[in-house]
């Protein structure tokens, strides 16, 4: 309250200094009673003046400044449709590439498990083969030995017999001094073999 | 002592600017006066706004610029919404009413400026101009026909009596409503805030207790100021738009 005490005589200066101007206003340029605004002495000038400032505001923002910021909006509008384009074109790109990846990958492996397959089977047949063939001469020696074996039976069988026949023979004369002819010591051996 | 002080309303006094010499044609005053003053002034504003932003016309724009492409694309939507596309060759005449008046407004609020929005004869003249250019365009567009603006559809016949003169009476009063509307806002928000200033001075004069009370106007000064700079752009604002409806009932009739 103090400061504005203080300030009150400058505030009456500034009234003061304004009112010879308000007063000439008010008395110098005449009958200026009620609304300014119906002061119709001012219309003319008004309308002039103002035909003058809107046609020029008008030309100026119609033939410079609206095309001027149209076309910078155009620009960027298309710029951004172009860079958008090229980046839906470029993913697509991107997926085609993937999907391609895809299918030669897939590709390769049913290549390999085929060729997997494929020499799996070459292998089995060729082992089988050989196999087949070692086991088939495994057999014909087996067989062979069998036939050795049962001729070598044969013949030893029959050794005995002679052997025996003699040897019944042989017997008989240290026994009974009586030589025996080897046919009946044959037979005799045949029969005790026979029993 | 108040009567020293100048009045409220001296401020919308239009007198020639005295470094001027005076102007006359054919017995008529058309002098260079301080509203032509701040109607050039307003010019000079919006031009160099528009021209200095869009100057580097960037691709990615700076602040400035930023805001003269958010004028123009909020104008261009507001005349694409009301009036259609069509209406879009209409966007400069719009444009150049809306900065016009948006800047006759704001310039009007600096201190010692004068306001040429708020005299009736320069918006009258203005919402006349906008009147006249949507009979234009309806009789080009639609000739005789476009008369039949004043007959609404789906109304009984009996009652056209009624409602045709209804119609023509509000068409006829669009440019009233028009020019009154910007007009009257103009006028008591500067008389408000000139009033609010007289208090300030004579309370702060007074002595005593009065002068702390002074305080009280200064605190209103600086709100209705505030209030008064989105009213600036609001009535700018309302005006392109129902500049931008009256053009699209021109342009589509009946249609919308």
């Amino acid at each position: 309250m103090a400061i504005l005490t203080a300030l009150s005589p400058a505030i009456l200066a500034v009234a003061a200094e304004t009112a010879p101007h308000a007063e000439a206003a008010a008395h110098g340029a005449e009958p200026k009673a009620g609304l300014p605004q119906l002061a119709v002495e001012t219309f003319a000038g008004q309308l002039f003046w103002l035909a003058i400032a809107f046609v020029l505001l008008y030309v100026l923002l119609a033939f410079v400044v609206i095309p001027r910021i149209r076309n910078v909006l155009e620009t960027r509008r298309s710029r951004i449709a172009g860079d958008l384009a090229a980046a839906a074109s470029a993913k697509e790109a991107a997926d085609a590439a993937l999907k391609a990846y895809d299918a030669a990958l897939n590709d390769a492996r049913t290549r390999g498990r085929k060729l997997g397959d494929e020499t799996r089977a070459a292998v089995k047949t060729e082992t089988d083969a050989a196999r087949h063939a070692a086991e088939e001469k495994l057999n014909a020696d087996l067989a062979a030995a069998d036939a050795r074996i049962a001729a070598l039976k044969t013949t030893a069988m029959s050794n005995v017999r002679t052997v025996a026949a003699e040897t019944a023979a042989e017997i008989v004369t240290r026994l009974t001094g009586e030589t025996v002819a080897a046919n009946d010591a044959g037979s005799a051996v045949d029969a005790a073999l026979a029993r | 002592m108040l009567k020293m002080i100048a009045g409220p309303m001296e401020q919308f006094q239009v007198h020639p600017v005295s470094w001027l010499p005076r102007f006359e044609l054919g017995g008529v005053d058309l002098s260079f006066t301080n509203a032509s003053l701040w109607m050039m002034i307003a010019v000079i504003g919006v031009t160099a706004f528009l021209v200095i932003g869009m100057a580097r016309a960037a691709l990615v724009p700076g602040r400035l610029q930023s805001m003269a492409e958010l004028t123009y694309e909020f104008i261009a939507n507001t005349v694409r919404q009301n009036a259609g596309e069509e209406g879009m060759k209409f966007f400069p005449l719009i444009f150049t009413l809306f900065m016009f008046v948006l800047f006759c407004n704001l310039f009007g609020l600096l201190p010692y400026s004068f306001t040429p929005t708020s005299h009736i004869i320069v918006t009258f003249a203005l919402a006349l101009m906008v009147f006249l250019v949507v009979i234009l365009v309806g009789l080009i567009r639609h000739g005789f026909h476009f008369f039949s603006l004043f007959v609404p559809g789906g109304v009984p016949g009996w009652l056209l009596p009624v409602i045709v003169p209804i119609e023509v009476i509000s068409f006829l009063s669009r440019p009233i409503s028009l020019s009154v509307r910007l007009f009257a806002n103009m006028l008591a928000g500067h008389t408000m805030l000139k009033v609010f200033a007289m208090f300030v001075v004579s309370l702060g004069t007074a002595g005593g207790i009065l002068s702390a009370g002074a305080v009280l106007p200064m605190l209103g000064i600086v709100a209705v100021t505030a209030l008064e700079f989105l009213v600036a752009g609001l009535q700018a604002y309302v005006f392109a738009v129902l500049t931008s409806i009256y053009l699209n009932d021109a342009i589509h009739l009946h249609e919308h």
